[in-house]
């Protein structure tokens, strides 16, 4: 395993040695590392993230899979990666792909996150992680005096452990974890505790257990977790209080012969009761089955597969169902041997909802050239995702919001394609070059007309349901230098360039330009200094004019860039079994540097102690 | 020009400091504070007297240690007085002058928790505060002994509350410096 913070051709690789050199403390916190994703949060904790040039706030089109299987936490349009019921310490690398990716036999075609856990050592281990975080700028003694401030409360305390037993051929392990996060931002408490009467604080709880087995065949997990949730939603204008459960399972058999997978996940969110009488009860599950088959014909493969979704979501109080039935059968064809030009392609035809569509992707690369290209044809029904806006035609609508939706000749079928070249060169300075264009047809989001209701702390929002075309540039480039054994350099810059001739795609396209770069020095394995200096362009919230227009002072439409520096010093204990990790970001709480709905974060200071503890001292952690 | 030329100065001095053996000797040190200025802090809270007891061993680079500090503030006005604990951990170097005397320049960071008496709260686990602390010092010590010396150290503490608590201690006490032990050498390592 590679120590740090690999990049691959088409992908950026955070190794479980990364994340915690890093100081990373929540799974959300790998934005910070991400070269070329960007995001958005309002309170801090839930973190819409997107490809660079892509909209966070429309519907997330890109996948999570967890060791290779398809996981959506889609709900209300959002994919919160910190409700996943996942400990950071099993964690082995995460990948993340800003393009379309190919990931056992499933079509990512708006990019993935890519998480997979570690087998456990041999033997019996716990291991886990402790950590807090301390936000700046509390009022502190000053509280009791007339110059004394909102709070500012600290950031978890966020533990999890994992307890296992493995032999080598088969393992078996237990996860727990807990999490807080109190939101204390001045535009957001006030309206929690409206919401509340004042008789709840404004603080997100997170609870998660799960459990996973393997033999040499056959693997299993399962996996629950419970948020008491304040989500806050544009569409709505406001925080809903709500329980949120993601539950996930899956079961798999890796025979080359006959392979097969079965994964399920469920989101159920469970209105609290309210004065305001708000509710979104939501419960979306889905149930994937795929079997594959792969046939050697010496250097070339051919692997076939099969599978079927059954997708079910039920809205409101009373339960209004709707269903979706996916099938898609593919043909991967693998071509060439190693170190000669090589060549992946593969074709799926699917039925959504009965309506005929198909997948293309094909990838070349000449690994001792370093070049990569990859084409992507994509061409199905909108329902295939069940987005917020499948929803909102289908006459959702969530704590009554006012949803327009604007027939704007709909179609049978979204269609969308991609073209993406990469070069990498260099033996001990690496350079990496890469280009693409991407095309969406018929993309439907969300455009959102907001004013605020300053008596009462809330934004009150009408959203437009539209559908728009158009086109992503994307450009960046990376060099990796490796100044000394000790010390070595990472610098990056990535562009997107969108045009269209819809003023709602238009606006949707916030970041556009983001550079950066990194420094490692680890005089030994022992203790490490991480920095990072990142420079994020402007962005616009164009929605939030009229909330602007009566309260500048909270609600700003156009945000300057900024400049996120992150300094993190880690360092091992008693052998392989405590490290321990402080994290200093910088200040950004400045009321134009904040998100035109809430504070983005602050300045934070946190801690996170690693433990490892085993019975036999076999492998490293 | 005169920058970089005093860095390199400073550079030249502190090298040899730099390069020792990690984690070799543990010195444990205990010492009586005094908080010394005046702010708007002040307009409200009486600063007293406090302890602080540090443990500091030879790191890759410089010394690095962990210290735990009380004091305590008491109401100058219609506000409670509160105690703080304060733990921080901190990197310093050591310029040797001569056989005995040392200056030890230092940074650290850390927390400071603040609990307040008689706090009138609306919410939970507000009758106490905890902050981030980032200080910086300078010690100069005499050796009086093989393993005992004597020090003095004037340090400035800035508390990321709003607004900013900059609190200035001197400070006096007493270090004893010993071999570390070997399970303890293997957990520090």
């Amino acid at each position: 395993m590679a120590a740090g913070a690999a990049i691959g051709v088409c992908a950026q690789v955070l190794t479980a040695e990364y994340l915690t050199r890093a100081g990373v403390l929540r799974l959300s916190d790998i934005l910070e590392l991400a070269d070329d994703w960007s995001g958005s949060s309002t309170e801090g904790y839930h973190w819409d993230i997107a490809p660079l040039g892509t909209s966070w706030e429309a519907s997330p089109e890109w996948s999570l899979f967890i060791d290779g299987r398809l996981i959506s936490l889609r709900a209300l349009n959002r994919q919160s990666l910190n409700t996943l019921p996942i400990a950071l310490s099993e964690i082995c690398e995460v990948r993340l792909h800003a393009t379309p990716v190919l990931i056992d036999g499933v079509l990512a075609h708006g990019g993935a996150v890519q998480i997979t856990r570690c087998k456990p050592p041999k033997g019996l281990s716990l291991r886990g992680q402790i950590g807090a975080g301390n936000e700046t700028g509390d009022p502190g003694p000053y509280k009791y005096t007339e110059l004394g401030g909102p709070n500012v409360d600290r950031t978890g305390p966020t533990v999890h452990g994992a307890l296992s037993g493995s032999s080598g051929n088969w393992h078996v392990r237990g996860m727990a974890a807990a999490d807080e996060h109190h939101v204390t931002d001045p535009r957001i408490r006030p309206r929690v505790l409206q919401l509340f009467r004042g008789e709840k604080d404004a603080r997100i709880i997170y609870r998660a257990l799960g459990f996973d087995a393997s033999s040499p065949n056959y693997t299993v997990s399962a996996a629950v977790s419970r948020t008491e949730d304040l989500l806050f939603t544009p569409v709505m204008g406001r925080e809903i209080p709500v329980d949120r459960e993601t539950a996930i399972a899956s079961m798999s058999s890796a025979s080359k012969l006959l392979g097969y997978s079965i994964s399920g996940s469920s989101t159920r969110l469970t209105t609290r009761e309210n004065p305001e009488l708000i509710s979104t009860d939501l419960v979306q599950r889905q149930a994937r089955a795929r079997l594959n088959t792969t046939i050697s014909l010496g250097t070339s493969a051919i692997e076939f597969g099969a599978g079927t979704v059954l997708a079910q979501a039920l809205f409101g109080p009373k339960q209004v169902r709707q269903t979706l039935h996916s099938f898609r059968g593919d043909a991967t064809l693998s071509v060439g041997p190693p170190d000669q030009l090589r060549m992946s392609t593969m074709a799926a035809v699917s039925l959504d909802d009965s309506i005929l569509g198909y997948e293309v992707f094909s990838r070349a690369w000449h690994e001792r050239i370093g070049l990569d290209l990859r084409l992507m044809l994509r061409n199905r029904a909108p329902a295939s995702e069940m987005t917020f806006a499948d929803w909102a035609t289908r006459g959702f609508r969530p704590g009554n919001a006012e949803l327009r939706f604007m027939p704007l000749d709909m179609p049978r079928r979204r269609s969308t394609y991609s073209l993406d070249v990469t070069w990498a060169a260099g033996n001990r300075v690496k350079l990496y070059l890469s280009g693409g264009l991407r095309k969406l047809t018929n993309h439907v989001r969300p455009r959102m007309r907001a004013t605020l209701d300053s008596t009462r702390m809330r934004l009150d929002t009408i959203t437009d349901i539209v559908a728009a075309n158009g086109q992503i540039a994307r450009t960046s480039v990376r060099i990796h230098m490796p100044l000394t054994n000790r010390f070595t350099v990472k610098l990056y810059g990535v562009y997107a360039y969108p045009w269209s001739d819809a003023d709602a795609f238009r606006s949707a396209w916030y970041h556009r330009m983001q550079i950066g770069g990194r420094g490692e020095f680890h005089p030994n394995d022992r203790f490490s200094l991480d920095m990072r200096l990142r420079y994020v362009g402007a962005t616009t919230w164009a929605e939030f004019e009229e909330a602007a227009a009566g309260n500048p002072e909270f609600y700003t439409t156009r945000l300057p860039g900024s400049v996120y520096l992150h300094l993190t010093v880690q360092k091992r204990f008693w052998g392989e079994r405590l490290r321990m990790s402080a994290t200093m970001r910088n200040v950004l709480d400045h009321p134009h540097l904040a998100h035109p709905a809430g504070a983005r974060t602050r300045a934070l200071f946190q801690v996170a102690i690693r433990y490892a503890i085993r019975t036999r001292n076999a492998g490293s952690s | 020009m005169r920058r970089p030329f005093t860095i390199l100065v400073l550079l030249a001095v502190a090298t040899p400091c730099l390069a020792q053996d990690p984690f070799s000797s543990l010195e444990m040190r205990i010492q009586a504070t005094q908080n010394v200025n005046q702010n708007i802090l002040h307009d409200h809270w009486h600063s007293g007297r406090g302890m602080k007891a540090s443990l500091v061993t030879p790191f890759y680079f410089g010394d690095w240690g962990v210290s735990l500090g009380v004091h305590r503030f008491s109401a100058r006005s219609d506000v409670p007085g509160f105690g703080a604990l304060w733990i921080s951990s901190d990197w310093g170097v050591r310029l040797p002058l001569g056989y005995r005397f040392a200056l030890t320049p230092a940074v650290g960071i850390g927390n400071y928790r603040m609990s307040f008496d008689d706090a009138v709260t609306t919410f939970s686990g507000e009758s106490s505060e905890s902050d981030f602390v980032s200080s910086a010092s300078l010690r100069a010590s005499l050796r009086i002994g093989r393993d005992w010396f004597l020090f003095g150290q004037a340090e400035r503490l800035r508390v990321q509350t709003r607004p900013l608590m900059q609190l200035w201690f001197v400070s006096a006490g007493i270090g004893y410096q010993m071999e570390t032990g070997r399970l303890l050498k293997a957990i520090l390592e």
